[in-house]
This record gives structure tokens, sequence and C-alpha cells, in this order.
């Protein structure tokens, strides 16, 4: 049993660091946000490894809440490390067409550039009809227009 | 507001205390009391988007896609180890467009979060007016394995809509050939 | 029978435990943002799957097996959103490298929206 939890430890010791690693490294905001990711998956498998071993279960509220608060934190880095569409903001709309420089070390020429392309900016039109689905009318909130990461 | 809103509102609620249930650990009045009392108001507060259901779960298709969704689980786990300790190899990927043939949105939500759970398939972008997923893939060498994965794909929603479509939606399946 | 259990449960979590040790080394050599995705998707379904299969078995009392049953539910529910969202934020960055890519259907498509 002890041979079991000195490998255990040493295997989700060397996966933790080199996540580490990564969030060290970046290069990018949301690189970052992947390896954390992994670190709090690591940190909730070696709770629950931790419990199995000393057969303890004080410590498994604190798993429930870590799972809600990994995908809290993903959602919210993904969404505020966007930045709005120049258009809706004209003050920084000259600011925002200019790659910031983590940006520029990993990007690669495409034939659409994250400069926000008129088309993206339009909502697209209801949904028709389809079938047994009835999606509600209205704004969806993960359709928003083209970013950019900061 | 329809008799089905208040099903899905009750099948809410229901769901929520479960939880709360859960969270507490104990069975007893006090908790399912204060758990529907609070599902209540969490649901009052904060509605929920109408996403009717008008399927009927299958056993045996759930069984069925239950089954075949831990195997791909385990084997593209494994596949994906395999990648990573292949050191000197820079894997290579695709970005594949799959449009569904049932685009409901609840169908079309449990196809993109079952492909999500298995690692090697990443959802990049959801066209949800035309029921399209834009799926990034692992692994991916040649334009011939990123069709395989079009298939493949279609064929989980196969087994979805068997285990949870509405008539509509499997008589679709049946007519468009995989 | 209990011995058996037990031996399942190491079984479990040694394996779980080495697949986050192989996300860790797949997010060190994977090239670009989205691959290495792919790679954090892998701990935290399978490998934390079998860490709480691991630790149910260990403990079997019907109340801590039902916390860990709502984490994995959580977690299982959540992570393919929490991915979604980052993946969909590094395609329209630009940061999918295209170099990488051997078929690429979302290029074109992007516009016609």
């Amino acid at each position: 049993m002890t041979a079991v939890a000195i490998v255990v430890t040493t295997l989700l010791a060397g996966g933790a660091v080199l996540a580490l690693i990564r969030i060290v490294r970046g290069p990018s905001i949301l690189d970052r946000m992947v390896a954390t990711d992994v670190l709090l998956a690591v940190i909730v498998m070696s709770i629950a490894a931790e419990a199995a071993f000393t057969r303890d279960a004080t410590a498994l509220p604190v798993l429930a809440v870590l799972s809600i608060l990994g995908f809290t934190g993903a959602v919210s880095v993904a969404r505020f490390a966007i930045r709005r569409p120049a258009s809706a903001d004209p003050a920084s709309g000259r600011d925002a067409d200019r790659p910031s420089p983590d940006y520029q070390a990993e990007s690669v020429d495409r034939p659409h550039s994250p400069g926000i392309p008129e088309a993206l900016n339009r909502r697209p039109p209801e949904p028709p009809d389809r079938g047994d689905s009835l999606s509600p009318p209205g704004r969806d909130p993960l359709d928003r227009p083209a970013e950019e990461v900061r | 507001m329809t008799r089905g809103r208040w099903r899905d509102k009750c099948i809410a609620a229901l769901g929520l205390t479960v939880i709360w249930v859960l969270l507490w650990g104990s069975f007893s009045a006090l908790t399912v009391v204060g758990g529907l009392a609070i599902a209540v108001v969490v649901l009052a507060v904060f509605p929920l988007p109408a996403v009717t259901y008008a399927g009927r779960i299958h056993p045996l298709g759930v069984l069925r896609f239950a089954g075949r969704f831990v195997l791909d689980m385990v084997v593209a786990s494994f596949q994906v180890v395999s990648l990573a300790f292949r050191f000197g190899h820079v894997p290579r990927s695709a970005i594949v467009a799959v449009t569904l043939r049932a685009p409901s949105d609840l169908n079309l939500t449990m196809t993109a979060e079952a492909l999500s759970l298995v690692p090697g398939s990443l959802i990049v972008d959801v066209d949800r007016r035309r029921g399209v997923l834009y799926v990034h893939v692992l692994g991916v060498e040649s334009a011939e394995e990123a069709e395989q994965f079009e298939q493949d794909v279609l064929d989980l929603e196969r087994r979805i809509v068997r285990a949870f479509g509405s008539p509509t939606e499997r008589r679709v399946l049946e007519e468009v050939p995989a | 029978m209990t011995g058996v259990l037990d031996v399942i449960a190491w079984a479990c979590l040694v394996l779980g435990s080495l697949l986050s040790l192989s996300a860790g080394v797949a997010l060190i050599r994977f090239p670009d943002l989205l691959s290495r995705m792919h790679a954090a998707t892998k701990p935290q379904v399978l490998g934390l799957l079998l860490a709480l299969i691991g630790c149910a078995l260990r403990l079997r009392e019907a109340v801590d097996i039902t916390t860990l049953l709502l984490v994995a539910v959580f977690s299982m529910a959540t992570a393919p959103v929490a991915a979604h969202m980052i993946g969909r934020a590094a395609y329209r960055a630009g940061q999918a490298r295209a170099d990488l890519l051997v078929v690429d259907d979302l290029a074109g498509a992007d516009d016609k929206r």
C-alpha cells in the first residue's frame, strides 16, 4: 500500500509540475488557462487519492467545490480574455486592430484574419422551426461577433 | 404558459432538489423541503430557456450508447497518450465540419457534449442554425481520415437519437442514409 | 472481498495518475493550443473518473459515494462547455496553426455566417 501511495504521488506530482511549466511558459492566456485546468484536475485527483489512502472523507466537499470552480474560472477567462469588437467601442477601435505581443508570438497568416469582418457583426436570422425543437426566439449569449485575445 | 413548460419546470426543480439532498448527504424531511424551496426560488429568479423535449428515452438505446461511449473514451484516451509519448513526432490535426441530420437543439448539445468528453475531438464552433459542428480532431494525417471521422460522428449521432430521440428525428435518420 | 476491492481501487488510482502525467507531457510537447486542449480533456474526464472510482471503492459509504458521484457529474457536465469556450476563442484569435491542419472546414465557413 505504501508503494502504491508513493507511485501515485510521484505520477501526480510529475503531471502537476509539467502543467506548471506550461502555465509559466504561456505563451497566451488561453494556454495558461488550459494548463490551469489540468493542474486543477490533478489537484482534485490528489485529494481523491488522499481520501482513498487514509479512508477519511473529510476533504470530499472540497472536491465538489473545486469541480465547479474550475469551470467558472475557465469560462470567465475565455469570456474576458476576449475583446469586444472594434465597432462596438469606437474609442478602442484603433487599439483592437493591433494584436498584442503574446498573440503575435504564435499567430500565422490566415485567409480571414482576426481583424473583425463586418459579416460577423450581423446577428444571424432567427433559426427556422425545426420539427420538434422549439428554440426560444431572442438572444443567444454564445453567438457573439468576432473576438480577439488580449 | 403551456403544460409542457410546466412539466419542464417540475423536472428541473426535482433535479435541483436531488442535487441538494446529495450535497447534504442525508435524506430527511428538512433537506427535501429545504431543497425544494431553494429550487423553486432559483428557478423563479433565474429562469431557464425553454428546451422542449419531445422524445422518449429508450433504455436499450441508452445502454448501447453508454457502453459505446465508455469504450470510445478509454480507446481515445490511450490513443492520445501514445501520441504524447511519441517523441520527435509532431501530431497533425484537422477541423472537420459535420452536418447533423437531426439538428434539434437537444441533439446538437448532446452530440457536442459526447464528442467533447472523448479525448481527441474538440468542438471549435457550432452553427446552430444549420446544425453544423466544427470539430477539431487530433492525430489526423490525411483527408481520408478526416472523412472517416465525419462518419464516426454521424454514427454517434445515430446512437444518441436511438437512445433519446423523438419519432420525427428517427424518421429523418432512417430516410437519410449514413 | 475487501482485498479484491482494494486492489481494483489501487489499479484505478495508478492508472488515473498515469493519465495525469501523460497529460502533462502532452501539454508540454504538443505544438499548438488546440492540440494541447485535447490533452487537457483527458485527465479531466477519464483520469478524474478513475480516481473517483478508486476513492469510492476505498470509502464504501453511501454518503461519500453520492458526493463523489456529484463531483463526477459536475465535471463531466462542465468540462465540454469550458473546452468549447476556450477552443472557440483560440480559433477566432487565429491560434490554430494552419500548417498543422490537414483539413480546415471552418476557414471558409466563418465568413458566410
